[in-house]
């Protein structure tokens, strides 16, 4: 079953892709089908249906095995992610209009993007959900960079996939530790490894998880996202995506629950993530960027709840995931609808909406104070219960981590009442004109702003889902129940504290001259990225300069580099040197010839030299006796001087010049490689194993081959393999010689001046 | 010396066994070409359309479809210099079917570039150089592994600069033959030493007179070994184009005719990979201590040199050779691993090579269509030279810019590109996830931890390398409308034949892994 809504959805994809803007807005209601079914099969997994899993035998001698095993809170997200996604897909067949360019591409991405992100959250073992995690970040810089005409949105793609990347890679590393360290790669039967490999995964494991729900420092991509169209920021940006970290966070809980690193870690980033992007929110002026920081505040004090592990913490945590991807989602279509009806998201410029778009207006007022955690709507009681798990903290606890949550839920209302308040206020009076609406765009956002109302009515349901969920992560948090209306608690009066103290700062700063935040953070990523490419450039100038001499100087040098330490490992006493006397004429009129090669400045002088060394060469196999050797060593030289000869009637009589460092360097090179050469040559002619197998060949000669002759037999016969090749060869170079006369006769022809 | 004997007794000469079938996969590529010249010599009207181009084509399929049938074979051939073994098997089947592929992609490009005349000659050098490879894989015996080399890389340098109107084609092929002579020159001293040191050239042979058995003088021979290997290794590490010994690649592989550059990429660096594994598993593996860290070293330079340095590239062909560098990085990490590595090898190796040659492929039709707008002096004088052919091909070829709206102007050559560059990127679903997956496993079966750990950075890095040109076709904006598209045909099959392949696979890796199971040696 997993298998084929993943298949039908990739299928959806190359359709989509196929169509090639053909289909315009209609390729939407196609991509959303995949997804409506697959919110009916996980609506039908609620609350404890769960299917069975399924696993897939895939790389068997790698052990990789493909298993979907979703568990009561898998099952939820996954509701949550099919079903927002087949809203979305409706949206962004009314954010696309009738302007068709892009339509194709953009649903094919997205439709992955969607199954992607459903295959990770039924993953049953890590590595099935590493592969979907990868795709998801492939998908997501695909889709930020998607609006091309702005300069921005590459940059900004970029940014978020170096980070987003980065982050996989960690993920990799972690993975790899605990697949290690365990037989069975199933989220459900993993332990934790301990000391000092189990602080590494910890470490890799929340470094991933805190730059894909862009937690502080890794949080800058997410506002740079904003560049990408609002279903992609809607939908990946805000429900989906940015809540894989925290779905692996929460997976994960369960093998980590003993490690104090673990927690420890996931609250202090969570913490500071809080209270960054709230702060952050404070000081955009782009609506979608006040989300966008609002969104990272809210994952941070998810990350945080998660992190505390305690009982009504993870229950607390799981609720508000559960109403933020609502409300969250509502907003941005919201937002979205704005931009494309008045052309501006800009609170400074934004006025009177209230009356001219009513719907928009109702929906984001209503997902507005589900945010601020305001009944009667599900995220107040999502917040009660983050407020309620905030009293059971005890100690330092309560006074760091508690009281910034409260601080943070201080600063989410204020957010929400400045982004209520710039949108839809209205400032001297003004009125912005607004395009007519775009149902498509209007019809989604109504859903979910209703649905943020419903959760509040149907609470009860939604609290046995989101016991059986928390129970998963720790199977203490079933104790704990979502109020629709807990009574006068101390809780609800320190809500409502909240409430009015979020109001009064929202109020102050909606307008007022707070300075635009500088992304600091994202400018230093984008200097490193920027600056390896630079360095690359320059490096690749020194090493990859196209100069042949070069080239092979430093080839030279590392093979005779390679011998230099084993020069001093000779035993003099026992080297082999010469023979007779005739060898030692020899070896001197051989080096003597080959000093002229390197020192002449005529071509025809150094070839002739070199002609010399051959000769030479030619009468150490006379004096060995191998006149048949000799004779070949003749022809082959004649041949090869000859060649020379004629190839250097198209050049000058002389060398080029050289620089006097080029000179040294090569000198230097050519001793090296000199004394390499020698080293190896002294002490193969002083080994002794070298005489065995030619003694073979002399007792073989008669009897395998049938001949006197040891060096016939040994061509014809014993290594005729040899031979062949050695003939093939020659016919390649006769096929060239051809090939390439051909091809000088037919350039002629053409007519190249040359 | 030579003393003369008369033969005892001719009648109980013993003809030696020759396998022509184990054989007949390398038979049938070496033989093909030749049977070529004759029929197109004697029979000018071969010489026609497509004709080549199937004929080429075909015996390579044939060579593979019968490299298919010895599967369970396992045993030596040629008194030893050969083996056949699955290892080889899949090699051969590499090759082949890499060869099948890079004939299709020359018939675009022949007739595109205006060298019908010499489509004889192109086909028949492909067909022999395959051989040398094929040579190359199979060989147990140091100087037939010299012999195969050279046939390989011969042919190839004539290739490299058969487009004579492309004045980088010339400078490419003079650079990658003068190195590579060098390359071999070392080589073959890294061979007489480690013949020096052992008194033999069949691997079996030098594995056995291992580390404590060697000569008289185990200090000079012993470091005659170790020099030995060594200076194999540096040759090796040209013919494969691992970093230091990377530098002509990007020079070779930009100037080279694209479809030739696929095939060195592919095929040719294919074969002398696992020319390199056999060496070092087969003949050195108890001197692994010695040679291990030297392999890591060049694996670890090559990751980064194929990623980082890549980074600073514009030219495509020059991109994709810094990404072939940076694959050669797990393909070493693979062969550092040894036993544990075999099976990533081979299935990195295969992966590789339809993935690469679909990337060139595309590259090539993509360029073909090009238009040079002519601006430097060199390009007037290309344009001069080939009036009819004014393609970027017969320039520098396509840079990151050109790319822009190349999604509009060939949807589909976009689309199957974009596909084989995640591939390159290691996207899950891709076959190249899983290559690097298990390269990165294998590295980790032995506690290379480092080198894995290179191994996944230098991944990510190397994606940001493949996403740039996938950015560059589809995100930046640019009106272009679609081209007049007259591809061949065969051409077009075999780049949809190596995109179908990287998804089939990645989507369902399992015959691929099958395949190269069991196949260590």
């Amino acid at each position: 079953m997993f298998l084929t809504l993943l298949a039908i959805s990739g299928l959806v994809s190359v359709i989509a892709a196929a169509s090639r803007d053909k289909l315009g807005k209609a390729v939407f209601y196609i991509a959303a089908t995949p997804l409506a079914a697959a919110a009916v099969v996980s609506a039908s997994w609620l609350p404890d249906n769960l299917p069975s899993s399924q696993s897939v035998s895939w790389v068997d001698n790698a052990g990789l095995i493909f298993n979907f095993a979703p568990g009561s809170f898998q099952a939820v997200v996954s509701f949550l992610v099919a079903a927002i996604g087949a809203l979305i897909m409706v949206y962004a067949a009314g954010y696309f209009g009738n302007d068709r360019e892009g339509t194709g591409r953009f649903a094919a991405v997205l439709s992955l993007f969607a199954a992607s992100m459903l295959g990770l959250v039924w993953a049953g073992n890590i590595w099935t959900l590493f592969i979907f995690w990868e795709l998801t970040s492939i998908t997501s810089f695909l889709l930020i960079g998607h609006k091309s005409t702005k300069p921005s949105a590459l940059q900004s793609a970029r940014r978020a996939l170096v980070i987003t990347a980065g982050g996989g890679l960690c993920l990799l590393g972690g993975l790899l530790i605990l697949a290690e360290g365990n037989a069975s790669t199933a989220f459900t039967s993993l332990s934790a490894p301990t000391g000092a490999t189990g602080t590494a995964a910890v470490v890799l494991i929340i470094t991933a998880i805190a730059t894909k729900s862009a937690q502080f420092p890794f949080h800058i991509w997410l506002p740079g996202a904003m560049d990408a169209p609002t279903p992609v920021s809607a939908y990946l940006h805000s429900a989906t995506m940015v809540k894989a970290g925290i779905i692996l966070l929460a997976l994960l809980t369960p093998t980590f629950a003993s490690s104090e690193t673990w927690s420890t870690a996931a609250i202090a980033i969570g913490v500071i993530t809080m209270l960054w992007g709230a702060i952050g929110a404070l000081r955009q002026f782009d609506a979608k960027l006040i989300l966008a920081w609002g969104t990272v505040s809210q994952l941070g004090l998810i990350v945080t709840l998660l992190g505390l592990g305690e009982p009504k913490a993870v229950f607390a945590g799981v609720s508000l995931f559960v109403a933020h991807a609502i409300f969250k989602a509502a907003l941005f279509m919201v937002v979205g609808e704005i931009d494309i009806r008045t052309k501006t998201r800009d609170i400074r410029e934004l006025s009177g909406l209230a009356k001219s778009m009513p719907v928009a207006f109702f929906v984001a007022l209503v997902s507005g104070l589900s945010m601020a955690g305001i009944p009667p709507l599900l995220g107040f009681a999502a917040k009660e219960a983050a407020v309620e798990a905030v009293l059971k903290l005890e100690g330092l606890t309560l006074w760091t981590t508690g009281a910034a949550i409260i601080f943070g839920s201080v600063l989410t209302v204020a957010y929400t009442t400045r982004l209520l308040i710039g949108v839809f206020g209205s400032s001297e009076g003004r009125s912005i004109e607004v395009a007519k609406v775009r149902l498509e765009m209007t019809a989604p956002a109504a859903v979910l702003g209703t649905a943020s109302f419903l959760g509040y009515v149907f609470i009860d349901q939604i609290n046995t889902l989101v016991i059986e969920a928390s129970g998963e992560i720790n199977s203490q948090a079933e104790l704990y129940v979502l109020y629709r209306w807990p009574g006068i608690t101390d809780a609800f009066l320190i809500s409502v504290a909240v409430v009015l103290a979020g109001t009064i700062v929202g109020a102050l700063v909606s307008r007022s001259k707070v300075s635009e935040a500088r992304a600091l953070g994202a400018e230093l990523v984008d200097k490193a990225v920027d600056g390896t490419i630079r360095f690359a450039g320059k490096f690749t100038r020194v090493v990859q300069h196209g100069s042949l001499p070069i080239y092979v100087v430093v080839m030279s040098l590392v093979a005779a580099a390679s011998t230099i330490p084993f020069w001093f490992s000779l035993e003099i006493d026992g080297l082999y040197r010469y023979d007779n006397n005739a060898q030692v004429v020899l070896a001197i009129f051989i080096g003597l010839a080959a000093l002229v090669v390197a020192f002449t400045k005529s071509r025809l002088g150094a070839v002739l030299a070199l002609g010399f060394v051959g000769l030479g060469m030619a009468g150490l196999f006379i004096n060995h006796g191998a006149a048949d050797l000799a004779l070949t060593q003749l022809l082959v030289e004649t041949i090869i001087v000859v060649g020379f000869v004629l190839g250097f009637s198209h050049l000058s009589s002389s060398f080029p010049p050289v620089g006097r460092i080029w000179q040294e360097i090569r000198i230097v090179v050519s001793v090296l490689v000199a004394t390499g050469v020698g080293v190896g040559l002294v002490a193969v002619s002083s080994s002794d194993v070298n005489s065995k197998p030619v003694d073979d060949f002399f007792s073989q000669s008669v009897t395998t081959g049938g001949g006197n002759n040891v060096v016939n037999v040994i061509l014809t016969d014993m290594r005729a393999l040899d031979t062949l090749g050695e003939v093939v060869v020659l016919a390649v170079v006769v096929v060239g010689i051809v090939a390439l006369s051909k091809a000088v006769k037919e350039h002629k022809t053409v007519g190249v001046e040359r | 010396m030579i003393t003369f004997q008369t033969v005892a007794n001719p009648d109980a000469f013993e003809v030696p066994i020759v396998e022509w079938g184990a054989l007949s996969p390398l038979l049938i590529m070496a033989l093909a070409p030749i049977l070529l010249v004759t029929v197109s010599s004697v029979v000018p009207s071969f010489k026609k359309a497509s004709l080549p181009t199937v004929y080429t084509a075909g015996a390579a399929l044939l060579s593979a479809a019968v490299t298919a049938t010895l599967w369970s074979d396992n045993r030596l051939l040629m008194d030893g210099a050969l083996t056949i073994d699955r290892f080889t098997l899949v090699g051969w089947l590499i090759i082949a079917v890499g060869v099948a592929a890079i004939a299709m992609l020359l018939d675009n490009y022949i007739v595109k570039q205006g060298y019908f005349e010499q489509i004889i000659e192109w086909n028949v050098l492909l067909m022999i150089s395959a051989a040398g490879g094929m040579i190359v894989v199979a060989a147990q015996d140091l100087i037939v592994l010299f012999v195969g080399i050279e046939v390989l890389s011969i042919a190839t340098y004539v290739l490299v600069g058969l487009h004579l109107r492309k004045p980088i084609a010339q400078e490419a092929a003079f650079k990658y033959f003068i190195l590579g002579a060098v390359s071999s020159g070392v080589f073959a001293y890294g061979i007489a030493l480690v013949y020096g040191a052992t008194g033999s050239t069949y691997l079996s042979e030098i594995a056995t007179s291992g580390r404590n058995s060697l000569g008289l003088n185990p200090v000079v021979d012993s470091s005659l070994m170790l020099v030995g290997i060594a200076l194999m290794l540096g040759g090796f590490a040209f013919k494969v184009g691992a970093a230091p010994f990377h530098s002509w690649t990007p020079d070779v592989y930009q100037g080279a005719p694209t479809p030739i550059t696929a095939y060195m990429a592919s095929a040719v660096k294919v074969a002398a990979a696992l020319g390199f594994a056999r060496v070092m598993h087969d003949a050195f593996g108890e001197f692994s201590v010695d040679w291990q860290p030297l392999v890591s070293v060049l694996a670890v330079l090559s990751l980064v040199a194929g990623s980082f340095i890549g980074l600073a590239q514009k030219n495509l062909k020059r991109i994709l050779a810094y990404s072939s560098i940076n694959h050669v990085g797990f393909i070493l990490i693979a062969i550092y691993a040894l036993d544990e590595g075999v099976e990533a090898l081979l299935f990195y190796s295969a992966s590789y090579a339809f993935t690469v040659i679909g990337s060139f492929g595309i590259l090539m039709m993509m360029t073909q269509t090009e238009p040079v707008l002519a601006e430097s002096d060199d390009e007037k004088m290309v344009m001069i030279g080939a009036n009819k052919i004014r393609n970027l091909e017969s320039a520098d070829g396509m840079t990151l810019d050109d790319l822009a709206g190349a999604s509009k102007r060939h949807p589909l050559l976009a689309g199957l590109f974009a596909v084989l560059l995640f591939s390159q990127a290691g996207v899950p679903f891709t076959v190249g996830f899983w290559a690097k997956l298990q390269a990165i496993l294998a590295a980790v079966s032995v506690e290379a931890y480092l080198l894995a750990g290179f191994a996944i950075l230098a991944a990510v890095v190397a994606a940001v390398l493949y996403l740039r040109i996938v950015v560059a076709m589809y995100l930046k904006s640019d009106d272009s409308e679609p081209a007049r598209t007259n591809y061949s045909k065969l051409s077009l099959i075999a780049v949809v034949a190596c995109v179908l392949l990287t998804v089939g696979l990645g989507i369902y890796p399992e015959p691929l892994s099958d395949l190269v199971t069991n196949a260590g040696s």
